[in-house]
C-alpha cells in the first residue's frame, strides 16, 4: 500500500461555444467528434438545420442518437418538425429514434398529436398511438377513444386500444365498445376490448 | 416553481407523491438561510454566485449505503471485465475505473479493496480510482473517510481490522494509504464540459443515479458516460437500471455475475 495511484484531472474547459466551428465538426469530423458537435450543438437553436441536414447522410447509430437527444433537448417547434419528418422516413431505425425522440418532448408532441393520429397513413397513426403512451392520460385519452370511433386499420384500432388499456379512464369505455361492434369478426380485437375495459374499470375501482 | 429549478440545476425531477420530501429539505434550508417565507429564500437561492446553490443541491440528493453493496458487480469486475480492460495494455499502464455517483466514498473504496484483495495482476498496473458526486458536502465526508458500523455490515473481520483504524467505540477510519488511493472531485453528470474534465476510464460505476433524472436528462447523461468511457470500456449500473430502456448506444455485456454495458472497441482494437 498504496498499490493505487492517485488521479488527476485535466483543466477545466474554458470559453462559450463556437457553434459555428461545431456545425463544421459535424460534417466533416471523425466520428467522436461529430458526436461531440452534434452534442455541444444542443445548446444552440440556429444549429436545427445542420443537425437535421446531418440525420440524411449515411451515418452511425450513435451519431444518430446523439443528434436527437440534442434536437429533443432543445424542444421546439423547428426541432420537433425535423423529428416529424423523420417519423415518415423509409428507414425503420430512423423512424424508431424520431419516435423515440418526440416523446421526449410532450408539449411539442400534444400539440401534434391530434393531427398525427388523424394522418392520411396508417403508419404513422400506429406511431402516433405509441406516442399518445407518454402523455398525461387527461390529454390523450380521449383523442384516441375518438379515434377509435372512425379508424379504418384495425391494426391502428389495436395499438390505440393497448394504450387505452394503460391511461384510459371510464369515459372511454363506450367508444371501445363502439370499436368492437365495428369490427364483430376481429376476435382478437374484440379480446382486447374486453381486457382494456377490465383494465379501466379495475383501475376505476 | 422550486422544482423546476431543482430540474435545470441536477436534472432529478420530482413529481407528485414527493411532497414530503422536498418540504421538509426545504424548510431545512430556509431555517439554515434564516429566510422566513419562501419568495425571500427563493431569491437568495437563485441570486447570482449564491453560495446557497451547492447547499441546496446537497440538500435534496440521496446518499443512503454501505461497503460492498452489490458485490456481484465487484466480482464481475475482477473476474470478467479487468482481464478484457488491460489486454491491450502493457504493464504500467493506467487503468482508470470511475464511481459516479460515490455518496460517502463506501464504493470507491470497496472497489479499491475489493481489487486489492482480489484481482492478481493489481500491482501491475497504475490503478486510478476517482469518486464523484454532484453534493460536495457527502466527496468530503467520503476523502474524510469515516464510517459507522451499518456502513461495515457486509465486510468481515479480517477486511475490517486490514482496512480500517477505530477512533473511538462507534467508528471507523479507512485507513490512510486507501484515503491516499482514491480521488474525490465534485461533477454533475449532466454537464458534458464538468464531465469531459474527467478523462476517459475503463470502467464506470454508475448505480441508482440514472432513476432519479426524467427521460432527457437520462438520454444526456448516457451519452456523458458513453463520452467518458475508453472503447471496450464498461459501464455498471445499478440492478434495477436498465440502459437498455435509455439509450442504444451500449453493447450489452451478458457475464456470470452481472448485465454491464460496453462502450463498443474501436475496429482493430479487442
Amino acid at each position: 500500500m498504496p498499490l493505487i495511484r492517485k488521479a488527476a484531472l485535466l483543466p477545466a474547459q474554458t470559453g462559450g461555444l463556437d457553434w459555428q466551428v461545431e456545425v463544421s465538426r459535424l460534417q466533416a469530423g471523425s466520428a467522436d467528434e461529430r458526436r461531440a458537435a452534434a452534442r455541444a450543438l444542443a445548446a444552440e437553436p440556429r444549429a436545427v438545420p445542420a443537425l437535421a441536414a446531418a440525420l440524411n447522410e449515411p451515418a452511425d447509430a450513435r451519431l444518430r442518437e446523439a443528434i436527437f437527444t440534442s434536437l429533443a433537448t432543445q424542444d421546439n417547434a423547428a426541432s420537433f418538425a425535423v423529428m416529424l419528418c423523420h417519423l415518415r422516413a423509409d428507414d425503420a431505425e430512423l423512424r424508431c429514434l424520431a419516435l423515440d425522440a418526440m416523446k421526449l418532448m410532450p408539449q411539442q408532441a400534444a400539440s401534434h398529436l391530434p393531427s398525427l393520429l388523424g394522418d392520411t397513413d396508417p403508419d404513422i397513426r400506429l406511431s402516433a398511438c405509441e406516442l399518445a403512451r407518454q402523455m398525461p392520460p387527461e390529454t390523450a385519452a380521449p383523442l384516441l377513444a375518438a379515434r377509435l370511433t372512425s379508424e379504418p386499420q384495425v391494426n391502428v384500432c389495436a395499438a390505440a386500444i393497448e394504450v387505452l388499456a394503460e391511461i384510459g379512464r371510464p369515459a372511454e369505455l363506450p367508444s371501445l365498445g363502439a370499436c368492437a361492434a365495428r369490427f364483430p369478426a376481429e376476435f382478437f380485437l374484440n379480446f382486447s376490448v374486453e381486457a382494456a375495459a377490465d383494465q379501466i374499470r379495475a383501475r376505476a375501482g | 416553481m422550486l422544482c423546476d429549478h431543482l430540474y435545470r440545476e441536477t436534472g432529478i425531477a420530482f413529481g407528485e407523491g414527493k411532497e414530503y420530501y422536498v418540504t421538509r429539505r426545504l424548510t431545512e434550508r430556509m431555517l439554515a438561510t434564516e429566510n422566513v417565507d419562501f419568495a425571500a429564500y427563493f431569491a437568495h437561492l437563485t441570486t447570482q454566485g449564491s453560495a446557497e446553490r451547492q447547499h441546496f443541491i446537497n440538500a435534496f440528493t440521496v446518499n443512503e449505503t454501505y461497503f460492498y453493496r452489490e458485490d456481484y458487480q465487484l466480482r464481475c469486475l475482477t473476474g470478467d471485465l479487468l482481464a478484457n480492460c488491460v489486454a491491450a495494455k502493457p504493464p504500467g499502464a493506467p487503468l482508470r475505473i470511475w464511481s459516479l455517483p460515490c455518496s460517502t466514498g463506501e464504493e470507491p473504496y470497496s472497489i479499491a479493496i475489493w481489487m486489492l484483495e482480489n484481482w492478481p495482476l493489481v500491482d501491475n498496473y497504475n490503478i486510478e480510482i476517482i469518486g464523484s458526486d454532484i453534493d460536495t458536502a457527502v466527496l468530503e465526508a467520503a476523502r474524510g473517510g469515516v464510517y459507522g458500523k451499518r456502513a461495515l455490515m457486509r465486510l468481515d473481520s479480517r477486511l475490517v481490522a486490514k482496512y480500517f483504524e477505530q477512533p473511538d467505540a462507534e467508528n471507523w477510519r479507512v485507513i490512510g494509504d486507501l484515503r491516499d488511493s482514491v480521488l474525490f472531485a465534485p461533477v454533475n453528470a449532466l454537464e458534458t464540459l464538468e464531465m469531459r474534465r474527467f478523462g476517459r476510464f475503463d470502467v464506470i460505476f454508475c448505480r441508482n443515479m440514472l432513476i432519479y433524472f426524467d427521460e432527457v436528462s437520462r438520454r444526456i447523461a448516457a451519452e456523458n458516460l458513453y463520452e467518458a468511457l475508453l472503447p471496450g470500456g464498461y459501464l455498471c449500473l445499478g440492478h434495477a437500471e436498465s440502459m437498455s430502456r435509455i439509450s442504444g448506444i451500449f453493447e450489452v455485456c451478458r457475464y456470470a455475475d452481472a448485465i454491464v454495458y460496453r462502450r463498443p472497441p474501436e475496429p482493430g482494437h479487442g
